[in-house]
């Protein structure tokens, strides 16, 4: 059976949920998926194994009819996590609107809260040609004020203690990214890379440092197979989009660190939802970001202070 | 050399000189004046499992075993060509044909693409052998489901040893 997407199961739904206490958390959630059982949707709990264990027992038999997936291992990073959304929603083949919930944890850091915070904004539009119902739990007891805060921005619904309303502090994808994006992001580490290729139009040349670098600080074969296709994809995108040359620069961070930067002389972008969007599958472009949000921890695309286009990838978040 | 139609004979010419010295005990040694022949030059360069020319293509294709060989590295600098040698060499094989993978050093995604592509206008049954993890991962990343199919009639992870060998 095939599925129009975005067709006869309605839209991209996207709540916050905040709560306070596990009772909160059972007593707002439990209902919500068995409704959603009931209804013979697909149904998902992206989420921390002791909010599992409480659904579990809450929910007793109707639980096997709910796949749980450990939050920690599927929100690895924003954009794994959206691709591995985009994969479970597009692998589906079912009449009735698939129901999610997920909870991110956020991290500790500046840049960690920031980029998930991205993330909460980003499938709104990333997920957008997805019908599905997704509820994102936060935790008032563990979260920063501030975040919790910045999920009526990042959230067309709100729910709590029973209730759902609209936001009306929600604000479009593109509008909150550019808050949130400093330029601080595009920042290249200031010791003195270990590869530096200007002008780069030798692309078998400048795959081989990449892959000499990120092999030299301790990566697995397999994953510098995996990242060095990215890289080359990016390379490609400023050969064909970036004004013809590019600047490769990498900084390797033993154990397992690789920071790789691509500089063209495009005129930049001021898309900040590039490399966000998954591709459609089997199409001839688009893909080369995306794969590179998808592969590295850590991700920045932007216009640079020269004016091109910089993509900064690492796999140190 | 004319016409493109003159071209593509030329090179399915090729092709099938190829694969007769392919299962002959003989060898051959093809010439081309770039000056006359242009960029078809690169066209016919590409399908000899030899070259001796530096700075050339990056890759090829001929026949090796009953299977065709693709040998070499495939980026943006050489898609319009390993499509054109990909269309005549599928053309000039019949509806099974065997991609043999196992020396293609590097395919970006606009060349799995174009690989894709061209498996889909030749319409018949094409496996591949040799083709690495990272070859199955990147098409399942970007929905080749065409190549995932062909990975895996082909025995994806298999050594592309051909049987009884």
């Amino acid at each position: 059976m095939t599925i129009v997407e975005g067709g006869h199961r309605g839209s991209f739904e996207h709540d916050a949920f905040v709560y306070g206490s596990d009772a909160e958390y059972v007593d707002g959630l439990v209902p919500l998926l068995e409704d959603a059982v009931a209804s013979g949707a697909p149904v998902y709990a992206v989420v921390p194994p002791r909010n599992a264990a409480l659904l579990r027992s809450a929910l007793r038999s109707h639980a096997d009819r709910v796949v749980f997936a450990d939050a920690a291992d599927w929100y690895s990073w924003p954009a794994a996590a959206i691709a591995r959304y985009d994969d479970v929603l597009r692998g589906l083949e079912s009449d009735a609107k698939p129901f999610v919930i997920g909870e991110v944890d956020f991290g500790t850091s500046r840049r960690e809260l920031a980029d998930w915070t991205r993330y909460e904004a980003v499938i709104n539009d990333a997920l957008a040609h997805h019908a599905a119902h997704v509820v994102c739990s936060y935790d008032e007891r563990r979260l920063p004020g501030t975040v919790v805060d910045d999920a009526r921005r990042t959230h067309p619904h709100v729910r709590a203690r029973g209730e759902r309303r609209q936001s009306e502090r929600y604000v479009s994808p593109d509008r909150l990214l550019r808050t949130l994006v400093p330029a601080v992001r595009l920042e290249v580490p200031s010791a003195a890379p270990e590869v530096d290729l200007d002008g780069v139009v030798a692309l078998g040349a400048a795959r081989r440092a990449f892959a000499t670098a990120a092999g030299a600080s301790g990566i697995t074969p397999e994953r510098v197979d995996d990242l060095t296709v990215a890289v080359n994809e990016v390379l490609t995108n400023a050969m064909l989009h970036g004004g013809g040359a590019a600047r490769l620069r990498v900084w390797t961070q033993p154990p397992g660190g690789v920071t790789c930067v691509v500089d063209d002389d495009g005129p930049g972008s001021d898309d900040v939802l590039l490399g966000f969007r998954p591709p459609r599958p089997g199409r001839a472009g688009g893909y080369g970001l995306w794969l590179a949000r998808r592969l590295f921890e850590r991700s920045e695309i932007a216009r640079s202070p020269g004016g091109g286009l910089r993509v900064l990838l690492s796999t140190v978040r | 050399m004319s016409t493109a139609e003159a071209r593509r004979e030329f090179l399915r010419f090729e092709l099938a000189v190829d694969r007769l010295i392919a299962t002959a005990p003989m060898s051959a040694l093809c010439a081309y004046d770039r000056s006359v022949l242009g960029a078809a030059a690169d066209e016919l360069f590409v399908v000899h499992p030899q070259h001796h020319w530096h700075g050339g293509p990056d890759f090829h294709l001929f026949h090796e075993n009953g299977r065709i060989m693709v040998v070499g590295e495939i980026d943006v600098t050489n898609h319009r060509l390993f499509e054109v040698a990909l269309d005549a060499v599928l053309a000039e094989n019949g509806r099974d044909v065997v991609l043999d993978l196992r020396r293609l050093r590097f395919v970006d995604l606009g060349g799995l693409y174009r690989l894709e592509r061209a498996v889909r206008r030749h319409g018949g049954d094409v496996r591949i052998v040799g083709g690495s993890p990272l070859l199955a991962r990147c098409c399942e990343a970007v929905g080749l489901d065409l190549l995932v199919s062909a990975l895996d009639a082909g025995g994806r992870r298999g050594t592309g040893e051909p049987p009884g060998s």
